[in-house]
């Protein structure tokens, strides 16, 4: 059902008229997303079921403000997002509008002396990058890639990063944050005219707005936000040129004090092991495992499929190294000075050996010499996202947070013998039964693991064939009452028969009837239900639910 | 050859926006100058980036969408210019330019061109007179007047000066073919045009979806070329270069000659001595790199969806993964490098990863305001280098840069790097 003409004509003269549009061909390109062949709505295809009424973009926070407050007056749902990478970034009901936040990407300040910067939500982690890093800075950039939206990730989604071993979990990472409420009442996180922190006197209103995964776009509008900072030892640009087989780019230069190593191990005891102790010595700026061997080199020589094959798959390269290569970590060593850069080096040696890993030779000689100095540091620090899309799809299990030993034993170990019956089906991509990523967050303080799986989108066979694989691992979760499912909420994962919401209706109840807590702040927030809630909350199918 | 087989392409598109900016970060060198696309830049709306046209085609094969005023609008508000194709490629075996032209042919083909008029102008003109001014083709040959050039009509030589129509018939223009002639007969080049007989590459063809005009030009052109004998066919156009080396090697006759743009053919001449670039020229330049020179320049042939598996799930294509990066990129700047008293200021996007002028496509001549704002852009870009002069060696680019600079009253000028070479060599 189409926007009434007097509402269209409302928000046109908001945003202005070339600024909002319900044209069938616009609307359509926002029904289509990344893991839409796993939604429930339309699975195995590729299409929601429902168009937004309209599509508008919002120039500033007070065209957002005036947007929501219409929409309160009447009756509308709203969605809001960003660069937009996945199901949860569009409506997930009939009779909502969508704000494309796209004309809103300024940086509107870098505090060097305090390393923050102030961004708006179209501002993506590549324009964020390259403006620190030349004032000796660096960012926690979401795995989801460098052309994502820094604000999004801060505020409203999922999403890990590769230098939370430093730099922390994304979530944490959020400071002052502007908040356009469901009301369209203005909600500053953090010290009026400051961006420094986001809280102040009185309970954290940060856990509220993004909690561990976020509200998905389930909350409001976030309209601008303070992003941490941190050291960056490099220079202050990375000059790359064409070539290698990992992102198509590599560096020119390896910067003096950098150095990515690839330790493996035998067994995932002396694999954690390994991690406690780099983390006692606070010696990596990077760390992080991905995978075995054939699961490495799968997202190693992603740049052409048909390269990748020839060189390291048909020369039986793989297969070999997945025999030596157990369980390999990446470890990135960058250091302000040589003598530091030594030390480092030294005592990660001394703990290799220690923990009974081992450096094989043929990563450090030859052309994986190359990928690994020359071009993974490229892949890491420009984070593109696509390499992970080489088999023309890509998902992950539930996710699991938490000490080294306990993702361990509940995911990567479980998650293995399924995987592997898959991985030989040939209806997803046999990368291995190993393909467990792996992320450090401050110093192995903590780990995030969770299992990839590479299937065709273009298949429905083979979407079929991974919808089930996870649902036979989320059985497994079940049947063992162990696992911890964070993803179920953050992402499309867990219970692909189901919506959103339905399995946030399931879960709650293992996890302190979250969704109830949930259902009461949305309430508490939203009271007239217009910021579409199809990934927050539990009353879009509970109507009825009793929240005392 | 059809849309539906990039049908697995389309499915493929993951909609995380990659196609619209310049990929992973370490190539970027501000915020300010991060876009890649033009048309999303412009327009912002999802359907305007590449990862849109190919959500709207897949709706089109699927039967959601039909043909329509804004579909068409959409479509053709882009200027074809590979950088989505570039960005998404970082990461991905898909092709995604090969769908956007693809979407243009079956538009074509189904009767859209009637929303096209600007475009089906340009389309008649090659019908009828070979080139796309609308100018009798004795015209072609006013440019050379009082110059000395074999006709290759009547006699042979080894080298094809293919002039192109906006070389040849636009007077403003004409000055770049003529100096092009004249650093040639310096150097002694064995080299003679087709004159009169010159007919267009068919680029705009190309480029609005007009599969049959292309492929009779194309193939006409190469059995003429062939005809001739010679080694080379040199071209001052970027669109004619990135057109005959690109994409004419899809339509099927053998090419038995080399395709050179006119700027690597002089800079092998500078690098044999028989050119010397020795007066200076005072001035600070910033180049840019044609999109049909660069990226676009580099052979592609499609897929046409054809691939296999290996690793149960993975899709090979089983061609040469074609990024741009082997686009004529350094003979220009070594041209212009070997200009005594010039400073070249390399602008933040550049290369295989340059910023379009807005010019191609058939944007231009359709949707101004998208060609205008793209230039802008670029000089804006080009200003931010502390350049007083941008070059480069395109007449699309050229005459859409002197429009930008007319508009925005910019002190910038612009000049084609034969117009520098030419005061150099003695």
């Amino acid at each position: 059902m189409a926007l009434a003409p007097h509402i269209y004509k409302m928000f046109a003269n908001i945003v202005g008229s070339v600024n909002i549009s319900d044209d069938p061909a616009i609307l359509e390109t926002y029904t289509f997303t990344w893991l839409n062949e796993f939604n429930n709505l339309c699975a195995p295809g590729k299409f929601l079921p429902h168009h937004p009424e309209a599509v508008l973009l919002p120039g500033s926070t007070e065209e957002v403000q005036a947007i929501v407050r219409a929409c309160n007056r009447y009756g509308i749902k709203f969605k809001a997002l960003s660069t937009g990478y996945g199901s949860h970034s569009l409506p997930g009901q009939p009779g909502v509008v969508v704000l494309d936040l796209r004309r809103m990407d300024r940086i509107l300040e870098i505090d060097e002396k305090n390393k923050f910067a102030v961004v708006e939500p179209y501002v993506t982690w590549a324009q964020l990058e390259a403006e620190v890093i030349k004032r000796g800075l660096f960012t926690t950039p979401v795995q989801a890639g460098s052309q994502a939206s820094v604000l999004a990730n801060l505020t409203s989604g999922w999403g890990m990063n590769t230098f939370g071993n430093h730099g922390g979990h994304n979530g944490r990472n959020a400071l002052g944050i502007e908040w356009v409420l469901p009301t369209g009442d203005l909600l500053k996180l953090g010290p009026p005219g400051e961006w420094f922190t986001g809280d102040g006197p009185g309970p954290s209103l940060r856990g509220v707005m993004r909690g561990h995964c976020g509200a998905q776009g389930g909350m409001g509008v976030f309209t601008k936000g303070a992003i941490k900072l941190h050291h960056w030892p490099g220079p202050p640009k990375l000059e790359t040129e064409p070539g290698g087989m990992m992102t198509a780019y590599l560096l020119k230069e390896i910067p003096e004090f950098l150095e990515i190593v690839a330790p493996c191990f035998d067994t995932y005891e002396q694999m954690i092991d390994f991690f406690y102790q780099v983390g006692d010595a606070e010696l990596a700026y990077a760390m992080m495992r991905v995978g075995g061997a054939e699961h490495m080199f799968s997202l190693m020589g992603a740049i052409s499929n048909k390269e990748m094959y020839e060189q390291f798959y048909s020369t039986g390269l793989v297969q070999a190294m997945a025999e030596e290569m157990k369980h390999p970590c990446t470890v990135m060593i960058f250091a302000n000075s040589r003598r530091e850069f030594e030390y480092r080096k030294k005592v990660m040696s001394e703990i290799v050996k220690e923990t009974g890993g081992k450096i094989l030779e043929v990563m450090t000689e030859g052309p994986m010499k190359d990928i690994m100095m020359k071009q993974m540091p490229v892949a890491l620090f420009g984070n593109c996202t696509l390499f992970i899309h080489h088999a023309g799809g890509f998902v992950i299990s539930s996710g699991y947070m938490g000490t080294n030993e306990s993702v361990v034993r509940h995911m990567g170990i479980p998650q293995e013998e399924i995987k592997g019956k898959w991985a030989k089906s040939g209806k997803i991509l046999d990368d291995g039964a190993d393909s467990t990523y792996y992320n450090s967050f401050e110093n192995n303080a903590y780990v995030y693991m969770e299992m990839e799986f590479h299937y065709d989108a273009s298949n429905p066979e083979s979407v079929n064939a991974s919808r089930q694989c996870l649902s036979d691992e989320r059985n497994q979760r079940r049947l063992e009452k162990s696992g911890f499912e964070p993803n179920d909420i953050g992402l499309t994962c867990g219970d692909y028969e189901k919506s959103p919401q339905q399995r946030i209706m399931d879960m709650g109840p293992h996890y302190g009837n979250f969704h109830l807590w949930q259902e009461r702040i949305k309430r508490a927030f939203d009271p007239n239900d217009v910021s579409d809630r199809s990934w927050y909350g539990a009353g879009l199918l509970t109507k009825d639910v009793k929240i005392k | 050859m059809a849309l539906v087989d990039y049908k697995k392409d389309m499915m493929r598109c993951v909609r995380c926006s990659t196609c619209k900016f310049i990929p992973i970060s370490s190539l970027l060198k501000s915020w300010r100058f991060a876009q890649g696309c033009p048309a999303i830049a412009k327009h912002n709306f999802h359907a305007f980036s590449a990862s849109g046209k190919l959500i709207m085609a897949l709706s089109l094969l699927e039967g959601r969408i039909g043909y329509s005023p804004k579909v068409i609008e959409i479509l053709y508000n882009c200027t074809l210019c590979g950088m989505c194709d570039l960005s998404c490629k970082v990461g991905t075996d898909q092709e995604l330019w090969e769908v956007l032209h693809e979407f243009r042919i079956d538009a074509w083909q189904k009767g859209e061109k009637n929303r096209l008029a600007p475009h089906v102008s340009i389309v008649e003109s090659i019908k009828s007179y070979d080139n796309v001014w609308m100018q009798p083709r004795r015209k072609r040959t006013d440019w050379a007047k009082g110059l000395k050039i074999k006709d290759l009509n009547q006699e042979k030589a080894e080298v094809l000066y293919f002039v192109g129509c906006t070389y040849s018939l636009d007077p403003e223009m004409r000055r770049v073919a003529k100096n092009t002639a004249v650093l040639f007969n310096k150097a002694g080049v064995d080299f003679g045009t087709l004159g009169a007989n010159e007919k267009c590459c068919a680029s705009p063809a190309f480029m609005v979806g007009d599969e049959e005009l292309f492929v009779k030009t194309a193939t006409e052109n190469i059995n003429t070329f062939n005809q001739l004998g010679v080694k080379k066919v040199v071209t001052s156009c970027a669109g004619c270069f990135g057109l005959i080396k690109s994409k004419y090697p899809r339509v099927g006759p053998e090419m038995k000659f080399e395709v050179q743009h006119s700027i690597e053919f002089l800079n092998e001449l500078i690098k044999a001595g028989k050119l010397k670039p020795s007066k200076e020229v005072s001035m600070a330049i910033t180049y840019h790199d044609p999109c049909h020179l660069g990226r676009m320049s580099d052979t592609r042939i499609p897929s046409h969806g054809k691939e296999y598996y290996v690793l149960g799930t993975m899709p090979i294509k089983d061609i040469p993964k074609v990024m741009g990066m082997n686009g004529i990129y350094d003979p220009p700047r070594e041209v212009l490098r070997s200009i005594p008293g010039l400073k070249l200021l390399e602008m933040e996007r550049r290369r295989e990863y340059s910023w379009c002028c807005g010019s191609g496509g058939g944007v231009k001549s359709a949707y101004p305001e998208l060609a205008m704002d793209t230039v802008k852009e670029r000089l804006e870009e080009a200003r931010a280098t502390g350049a007083e002069t941008i070059v480069s060696c395109c007449p699309w680019c050229e005459k859409n840069f002197e429009d930008g600079i007319r508009a925005s009253d910019s002190e910038l000028k612009v000049v084609d790097a034969v117009d520098l070479l030419i005061q150099s060599v003695e």
